[in-house]
């Protein structure tokens, strides 16, 4: 599923060339970096943390595997996993845009975790890795920023071990009427003050919640992975289906 | 829901340990042999089992996929026993607790966990700053007092209120001397059931 015409694509409701979209898209993310975390924290209620402890389980991360944290952002997820993979596993913490990465390195390195995790600055839709090498991706909250989605999960399965699985962890449709409209208010309404109040950037947080609407639903991501050759592939609705969790494995 | 519950509890497991280990890094650090190593703790008042994953912080998960170094399954009462310092033998002999695997690793965390002391003002005085922290303690210890003086007390006010007002129920004394008196009687009984013996083996011996 290739977004818009063949050289436009989607930057939250507007519609951009799409060499532009990764660039817009970073310069998003450079301007909200430092002040990442506490934002998650306050948008989410700190639920963002029940979605990813979520994900945490259902990886199944087990001592010597090799895990690949895509999208990692401030390396919440990096952070579990280097405790449960151990000094013989290793996990790869990998962003497209700098500022994030060294926000996730300084503190994952603050908090003593060093020695199985590894940054690599990298596009997903190009992985700049060997073929069947990692256990587990991950993807969580960066789908949905990458220009062109099909290639990205290819490159994820390309990447991925016989028997490894995917996950990944995005907005989605959420399930009843009554949760839209509430949601929809907040997103829209609330989401983009609050933006503005803690990191004086509405912009960015409009960004955030246009992108989500943009972002197809459970059942497409659903299809699109199977499209690209994951087998026994499923999804987890959690809080209402605002956040989706989605799971293939490579065969 | 459940799955919500499961996450919360794992979660709130796993920042409680995180401040144990965070106010005695030293007595953690000593346990580096237990690195790597599982316990899965199965409560008989919980469906899904724990997972405690021993690293540089200690991991709790609710679905775990790799080798389980320990596995015990038991009540929570007797978790906290053990806490408490209860002889792991004996809760196995009474078959309150069950484990297979390896013995040592329980032992060592047990051990720890008895041996750490947690300091609640500690974390709270990051908060709130040393003296509102002392109050609060001193307030809460004073609460605790009170509130077990006035459950005594009302105890009390409600045995008299029962035995004194309302007749309820007998007093102490009255009740001692009913046993008493019950005594006597059953004495009694026996001294009549012995003399009617006794009269009646001399009849028989008569006829």
């Amino acid at each position: 599923m290739s977004e818009g015409t063949q050289n436009s694509t989607h930057f939250g409701y507007k519609t951009v060339e799409a060499e532009q979209k990764a660039d817009m898209v970073a310069g998003v993310f450079h301007s909200v970096a430092a002040k990442y975390d506490i934002m998650n924290d306050v948008m989410s209620f700190g639920i963002h943390r029940m979605w990813k402890r979520f994900t945490i389980e259902s990886a199944g991360a087990r001592p010597g595997m090799k895990v690949l944290d895509l999208a990692g952002g401030t390396g919440d997820l990096t952070a579990k996993f280097s405790h449960l993979v151990g000094d013989k596993g290793q996990v790869t913490l990998a962003d497209i845009n700098d500022s994030m990465l060294k926000v996730g390195r300084e503190k994952l390195r603050d908090k003593g975790i060093v020695g199985n995790v590894n940054y690599v600055q990298a596009n997903a839709e190009a992985l700049p890795f060997p073929d069947n090498h990692f256990d587990i991706i991950t993807i969580a909250f960066g789908l949905r920023n990458v220009t062109d989605k099909d290639s990205a999960i290819r490159s994820m399965l390309r990447v991925l071990k016989p028997g490894g699985k995917l996950l990944i962890l995005e907005f989605s449709k959420p399930q009843h009427d009554v949760m839209r409209k509430v949601y929809d208010l907040y997103s829209f309404k609330i989401l983009p003050k609050m933006g503005s109040l803690i990191t004086q950037d509405a912009e960015s947080y409009e960004y955030l919640a246009e992108s989500i609407r943009m972002h197809p639903d459970q059942d497409t991501l659903k299809g699109m992975m199977v499209d690209a050759g994951f087998e026994q592939v499923e999804y987890t609705n959690m809080t209402d289906g605002i956040v989706a969790l989605h799971k293939g494995y490579k065969f | 829901m459940k799955r919500e519950f499961a996450l919360l509890l794992s979660a709130g497991l796993e920042a409680a340990l995180k401040q144990l280990i965070d106010q005695s890094p030293d007595e953690y650090a000593k346990l580096r042999s237990i690195h790597g190593k599982v316990l899965c703790i199965q409560l008989s008042q919980l469906s899904w089992p724990l997972y405690l994953v021993f690293a540089r912080e200690i991991q709790v998960l609710g679905r775990y996929e790799g080798e389980v170094t320990t596995r015990v399954n038991a009540d929570i009462t007797t978790l906290y026993q053990l806490t408490e310092g209860a002889n792991l033998t004996e809760l196995i002999k009474e078959d309150k607790l069950s484990i297979e695997g390896d013995l040592n690793l329980l032992q060592i965390f047990s051990h720890f966990i008895q041996h750490v002391e947690f300091d609640f003002a500690e974390p709270i005085s990051k908060y709130l700053g040393d003296a509102p922290t002392h109050l609060l303690t001193q307030g809460a210890k004073q609460a605790k007092s009170d509130i077990a003086k006035v459950f005594t007390k009302s105890r009390s006010h409600i045995g008299q209120l029962t035995t004194e007002e309302y007749k309820l129920a007998p007093h102490k004394i009255e009740f001692i001397h009913l046993s008493d008196r019950i005594e006597d009687l059953v004495a009694d009984t026996h001294a009549m059931e012995k003399r009617i013996n006794h009269l009646q083996d001399r009849a028989k011996a008569k006829t």
